[in-house]
């Protein structure tokens, strides 16, 4: 039992020793050096030690609206979805495990978040004919996070819109 | 020879102080970060919210198994998701106080796989994959042995201990360095880390605490900006390197939580920077923790404890 013990221990320690440096290698070259191993285990060690990796000149988030009874549009607010730091709530708002993998399933899992969002809207007494979704853009300021979320400073960026 | 001395400061046996320290650190910090979620539940983990689960089709596409997976992925009852959360934070508390310290690990481990595929898979964040690494290597660290309820029933005191391998503290120490270097030096070459200009609008961004939104409106030129970013690189390689040099350590410690409280003045990072802080213990050797421990409770035992007859 003891023997065994230790060859698994050599072999969990020869596996981590292997990954952290080729994912530490991959860190400055980018370039996966051995294609066989499947990129999600090398990405999830080179995730560890890839915080913060840049910064953007605009803010952005998930405009949600529903479409009431006499054809407008009003913003839903999305906040008690996401009781959380708004950083954290813009990442989820993102879906962006479903982005690398591909757009039509990116879209796809934007689609049941609308059609959710639409059921429990209808749930809270707002019951909207169509839900939709944009991702919006505007320029950073240093007077505030929404100081330029204005409609002459925003670039939107249609997601889906669902019915049902 | 070099390969045997390598192969025993890898996993050789040493007391278990160390690692019990940072479990109770770890599962302490665990047990808050997910209780502060408390109020929470039903609207980030049932279908009373907007939880898109991962789509396990993208990872084990050929899994014959993969519809139940999936199937139990589905957001649950409000009633449901709370007992799940209920049990996940016993489990944790469990794990920290030692009890049954490994089967503790591992459902803790298996829960937060589950709240990974369930919610944080859209979130996954350096720390989020760290944390579950680390649950992971706490199953085999032998993190119970002393410290813990298991010793307490075992031998009748909970400051009772029995050695345990090193290799699991020397991981964590491995992966803490490469976790800082990886990301320093990722910032020697990347675009967007030449200038001051990352700081800059990260205080104007989505991550920008008061303090940085303050910051940012005063009249600092970018040249302050360019040295804090220099300055950042500078320690984000020193550090951990300092970490490993026994006469530098403690100002490495330092340096190292002046850096995480800085970060977190002015980006909403919290949940990062305490448990790389605790992890620091792992750069000590074990018997170092153990005579320090001995000096601070003189009712250690002086050896370890047998098992009784």
């Amino acid at each position: 039992m003891r023997q065994l013990t230790g060859i698994l221990q050599r072999l969990l320690l020869i596996y981590f020793l292997l990954m952290t440096t080729y994912a530490f290698a991959f860190t400055m070259t980018k370039v996966e050096w051995f294609p066989f191993i499947p990129w999600k285990v090398l990405r999830y060690h080179y995730g560890m030690m890839a915080p913060y990796q840049g910064y953007s000149t605009t803010n952005a988030d998930l405009l949600a609206e529903g479409k009431k009874s006499d054809d407008t549009w009003e913003e839903i607010d999305l906040a008690p979805y996401y009781p959380m730091h708004r950083g954290s709530a813009i990442m989820y708002r993102r879906l962006r495990s479903f982005y690398p993998e591909s757009k039509e399933l990116h879209q796809k899992k934007y689609e049941e978040l609308a059609a959710l969002l639409k059921k429990h809207e209808g749930g809270r007494g707002r019951a909207y004919e169509a839900v939709r979704l944009t991702w919006i853009e505007w320029p950073t300021s240093i007077e505030g996070f929404t100081a330029m979320k204005k409609e002459s400073e925003m670039k939107k960026y249609f997601i889906t819109e669902v019915t049902k | 020879m070099i390969v045997a001395r390598i192969d025993h400061w890898l996993t050789r046996l040493g007391p278990p102080h160390l690692i019990a320290i940072l479990r109770i650190l770890f599962g302490a910090y665990m047990l808050l970060y997910f209780g502060v979620h408390i109020p929470s539940v039903a609207i980030l983990y049932s279908n009373a919210g907007l939880a898109i689960p991962y789509d396990l089709s993208l990872m084990l596409p050929n899994f014959p198994l993969l519809p139940y997976l999936q199937y139990f992925l589905t957001p649950p009852s409000p009633e449901i998701s709370y007992l799940l959360y209920g049990l996940m934070l016993a489990s944790l508390l469990s794990l920290t106080i030692g009890c049954r310290t490994r089967t503790s690990a591992l459902a803790s481990f298996l829960f937060y796989l589950y709240y990974n595929f369930l919610s944080f898979h859209n979130y996954s964040t350096s720390y989020n994959r760290l944390f579950l690494f680390f649950l992971f290597l706490f199953i085999f660290s032998g993190a119970g042995k002393t410290f813990s309820v298991e010793m307490w029933r075992k031998y009748g005191s909970p400051l009772a201990w029995e050695p345990v391998s090193v290799l699991i503290q020397r991981i964590i120490a491995i992966q803490i360095t490469m976790t800082y270097l990886g990301v320093a030096w990722q910032k020697t070459w990347l675009p967007a880390w030449q200038g001051g200009e990352v700081l800059y609008y990260s205080f104007q961004g989505m991550w920008a605490t008061p303090l940085a939104w303050f910051t940012v409106r005063l009249p600092i030129p970018m040249w302050v900006y360019d040295a804090l970013v220099i300055l950042v690189k500078v320690m984000e390689v020193s550090f951990p390197m300092g970490f490993w040099i026994k006469k530098l350590r403690w100002y490495a410690f330092a340096l190292g939580i002046f850096f995480h409280v800085s970060v977190t003045l002015f980006l909403a990072a919290i949940w990062w920077f305490y448990a790389m802080i605790a992890c620091y213990i792992t750069f000590f050797d074990p018997e170092e923790v153990y005579e320090r421990m001995r000096i601070w409770i003189p009712k250690i035992p002086s050896s370890p404890s047998s098992s009784p007859a």
